[in-house]
């Protein structure tokens, strides 16, 4: 059980959290940060354990079994979602309260949010710790619901509402295709366990379908081209959010899933060529348009679309830096989103054009910050120097090209990180009142984040065990990455320091070429995914309302519109399905006159209610057809059943002559005179739903079993002390069954007395 | 034998439909009740080609099956219930609306609808 013991510890934070802040709000967050603590170290002590693999048989019959698993992916990723949350639900202690009241909502709802931070941490530990393909999609369809439930906690605010919905929509569908895929894959090799799977496709490859079925999955999740819309627009949700979820967790996880399961695509080298392209448009596109937006946590959101980018490259060319890359890409980002929130909180703005001069006011965040941007641009001395000395190692093996576009994509990102850091902290000091200091639990994460940057960048070999374990999962084959400083002129070190001097001339000429781009992007951007996502959504909403408008003209349509297509569906299910002797006469014999002649008066009964004029005469005929039928029970020898019906047709029969009597006398009339105007399509649908009707129970009557339950009823009745085998199949054979139509009974009675009940109090007000 | 109890299971249910499919409530409820009726009768009819003799019980002979009619029992009290509750309904209806007819129903639902949604749109 060591196993489950970081996933058990994870998912206890949420409730802890809950608890601690029904006590005191305050305390949620140190609740849940101390459960993501000691998740770590019970992670970090299950790898001195000799346990790598559990599995709990689930549905052993259909070999479906729920499969965990302790490799070099699960840790590096576990513990990145655990640190970063631990960091951001801390940092949301001090942001929380603020944002709070400038929604002007209860301060109380910071424990929810803090929950449901907790709950996201969960479910992406679990993700990275399960070892199947359906526990993958369904760890994956809990990150996607409870990040609706963040991007959309500031639920008064349409505009946040609406990313909430389209990131729904965007990674739910995503993922559904990802299903697809699993299960395509699940009945190809017959199993939906990982190294089981791994090891079938080994003999044969995965097809191309379910490849591309996982790998759109994986896309929509981390953001890149054509899904990456959802996440600009998911810079609505508070910062706490966007920092977790869109540097370390939610993004992180679709690159993850291409990680977890590139023995899959490795042989698939058309598939992997695609994610190439792709990897590198978002790359293009992302850096780009970071360039030129302007409220900052944008800029940070193209820039993970560039970054997911670069990861999405590495793992389309196999690269064993591609776990490493997301890790060391993860608290860069996390830090300059923190900052980004912290100077909001403080200043109140939102946009780089609006702020400027802060490393004044904000001196330990400026410099906390410097080190993640520095980070982030692969500046020498940070982990994210490393980032990018994989990415190029991985490049100058592909050819000249490549290295070309990998320069090109790391000089933007160095540009347009300085673009973000200068504006924010940098320039002249602004000359409105200084800013109030930050609370020192806004900045303490950043620090720390800072703090683990530069750590990495300095001691470089505390990264080379988790990353070569990580690699190793990835690729099934042993890990020769190593992470050291080379002061010579290798590949990796020229690309570096050309890749700074683009982005040095970039952002130095930034004056000259920024109004050009943008407008070139704004015109770009009527084009693209997401006008085709607005356009769809349109037409879906224009065909619901026009449905809806047809539908409620008349209930009639309504009630029909149920009837037809089923009884059609049932004409169709006949008409295909191959039965020999489908339809059987029957014998009429000497005994059967007697019910015939009984079913035949309730027929004519019925007919005859269609005509029926005045509503008495037709309470009668209703009455009639059941009087009827309580004869043909009677002829066919089920007495029980007769004298059932004879009872319950008589109560039926003074209930509904009591409540002609309660309806007003005229009305009646007056619904009678208007109610004779049956409309053609209504006989038709009749038609259609008798005739789909008859046919399917000729065919039911027509293939009797020949074993009959009865007969063995009839049986085992003795054994039940039972003269009677009716009461014996009641009472205790199916007694479980009469425990449900009595419940049902007392609701329906209860009901009625209420609805009456309900009636004679109105009355008596009114008087 | 079991192509006419079929074809009276049809019947019922096409009569009943006929009547949900009605403008007037009573006739509405009406046409529900035909329903549940063809339907145990369905239920009961798969006892036709091997049932008893009615009337004439005797050790060893042919039983009509009782799993059936069980069914068809728990049926017709289901369905009872059911029926009662919809009168009262149509009762209730009669009383909040004045109306016994669908399409007024269906107007005054409107209304209420775009009394709503002009609340909102204020």
């Amino acid at each position: 059980m060591p196993l489950l013991l970081p996933i058990l510890l994870a998912l206890a934070c949420a409730p802890l959290a809950y608890v601690a802040g029904r006590w005191r709000p305050g305390a949620a967050a140190w609740m849940g940060a101390l459960g993501a603590l000691a998740a770590l170290g019970a992670l970090v002590y299950e790898w001195t354990q000799e346990t790598t693999r559990l599995v709990f048989p689930w549905a052993p019959s259909w070999g479906l079994s729920l499969e965990f698993t302790r490799d070099g992916l699960s840790g590096l990723y576990a513990s990145m979602a655990l640190t970063i949350g631990a960091l951001v639900v801390l940092y949301s202690r001090a942001y929380m309260p603020h944002h709070l009241a400038e929604e002007q909502r209860p301060p109380g709802d910071e424990v929810r949010f803090q929950g449901l931070i907790l709950a996201f941490m969960a479910a992406m530990v679990l993700l990275v710790t399960v070892d199947d393909l359906l526990l993958l999609f369904v760890a994956l369809d809990l990150t996607t619901i409870i990040s609706y439930l963040l991007i959309g906690f500031d639920r008064e605010d349409p505009e946040s509402r609406a990313a909430a919905l389209l990131s729904l929509v965007l990674t739910g569908a995503t993922s559904v295709v990802f299903f697809a895929g699993a299960m395509t894959l699940g009945l190809q090799y017959g199993t939906f366990s990982l190294p089981l799977v791994f090891e079938r496709a080994a003999q044969s490859p995965a097809s191309t379908g379910a490849l591309v079925c996982l790998a759109v999955g994986a896309l929509g999740k981390s953001a890149q081209v054509p899904f990456h819309f959802w996440l600009p627009r998911a810079m609505a949700a508070p910062t706490p959010v966007s920092s977790y979820l869109h540097s370390a967790a939610m993004v992180a996880a679709g690159v993850f899933l291409l990680q977890r399961l590139y023995p899959l695509f490795a042989p698939a080298t058309d598939v992997r060529h695609g994610l190439l392209v792709i990897g590198f448009v978002s790359m293009g596109m992302g850096s780009l348009m970071a360039l030129v937006a302007d409220p900052f946590k944008r800029v940070l959101a193209y820039s993970t679309i560039a970054q997911y980018g670069y990861a999405l490259v590495l793992v389309a060319l196999g690269s064993e830096g591609a776990p490493l890359y997301v890790a060391a890409h993860a608290p860069c980002k996390a830090a300059l989103f923190l900052t980004a929130g912290a100077v909001t909180q403080v200043t109140g703005k939102k946009k780089l054009s609006e702020v400027g001069g802060l490393r004044h006011a904000l001196p330990v965040l400026a410099g906390a910050s410097a080190i993640a941007a520095a980070g982030l641009s692969a500046l020498p001395l940070t982990v994210g120097f490393f980032k990018d000395e994989v990415f190029f190692h991985a490049l100058a093996k592909e050819g000249p090209a490549f290295m070309a576009a990998g320069v090109v994509g790391a000089g933007l990102t160095l540009a347009y990180t300085l673009r973000l850091w200068w504006g924010l902290f940098g320039g002249p000091r602004p000359s409105a009142p200084a800013a109030p200091a930050a609370p020192p639990l806004l900045v303490a994460p950043v620090v720390v984040l800072a703090a683990s940057i530069l750590l990495g960048g300095v001691l470089p070999g505390l990264l080379v065990t988790p990353a070569r374990a990580a690699a190793e999962t990835m690729r099934g084959e042993p890990s020769t990455l190593e992470l050291a400083y080379h002061l010579d002129a290798r590949a990796e070190n020229l690309l570096a320091v050309g890749a700074w001097g683009l982005g040095a001339l970039l952002f130095a000429t930034r004056n000259a070429w920024t109004p050009a781009l943008s407008r070139v992007l704004n015109a770009a951007s009527h084009v693209g995914a997401e006008r085709g996502y607005r356009l769809l959504l349109l037409q879906l909403d224009r065909l619901s309302t026009w449905l809806h408008e047809k539908e409620v003209r008349d209930l009639r349509d309504r009630v029909a519109s149920v009837l037809v297509p089923t009884g059609l569906l049932g004409l169709t299910v006949l008409g295909v399905t191959p039965l020999r002797d489908r339809f059987t006469v029957g014998t009429v014999g000497p005994a059967d006159v007697t019910l015939v002649m009984a079913l035949a008066f309730a027929s004519a009964a019925a007919l005859a209610t269609l005509r029926a004029k005045g509503h008495l005469r037709l309470v009668l005929l209703i009455s009639c057809v059941g009087f009827s039928l309580a004869m043909v029970f009677a002829f066919a020898a089920a007495p029980d059943v007769a004298l059932t019906s004879v009872l319950v047709e008589t109560i039926f029969t003074l209930l509904f002559a009591g409540l002609l009597a309660l309806l007003p006398r005229e009305r009646l009339k007056l619904a009678q005179d208007e109610a004779q105007n049956p409309r053609g399509r209504d006989r038709l649908a009749g038609a259609v739903a008798g005739a789909s009707a008859f046919l399917l129970s000729w065919s039911a009557l027509s293939h009797l079993h020949v074993d009959r339950v009865g007969a063995q009823t009839v049986r085992l009745a003795k054994a039940a002390h039972s003269p009677n085998v009716v009461a014996a199949v009641l009472t205790d054979f199916r007694g479980l069954d009469t425990v449900g139509e009595m419940t049902v009974v007392v609701a329906a009675l209860l009901g009625v007395t209420s609805l009456l009940s309900l009636n004679l109090s109105r009355k008596g007000k009114k008087q | 034998m079991i192509l006419i109890a079929s074809l009276v299971v049809g019947l019922l249910f096409a009569v009943g439909v006929r009547m949900v499919l009605e403008r007037e409530l009573v006739r509405v409820a009406c046409g529900t009740v035909l329903i549940t009726n063809s339907s145990v009768l369905l239920i009961l009819a798969g006892s036709f080609p091997e049932r008893g003799e009615a009337l004439n019980v005797h050790d060893g002979g042919p039983v009509t099956d009782p799993v059936l009619q069980s069914l068809a029992l728990t049926a017709i009290v289901i369905g009872f219930a059911v029926s009662a509750l919809l009168l009262t309904l149509v009762h209730r209806t009669q009383r909040a609306h004045g109306s016994l007819r669908t399409d007024r129903l269906v107007e005054a639902e409107l209304k209420r609808v775009h009394a709503v949604e002009k609340e909102e749109g204020h």
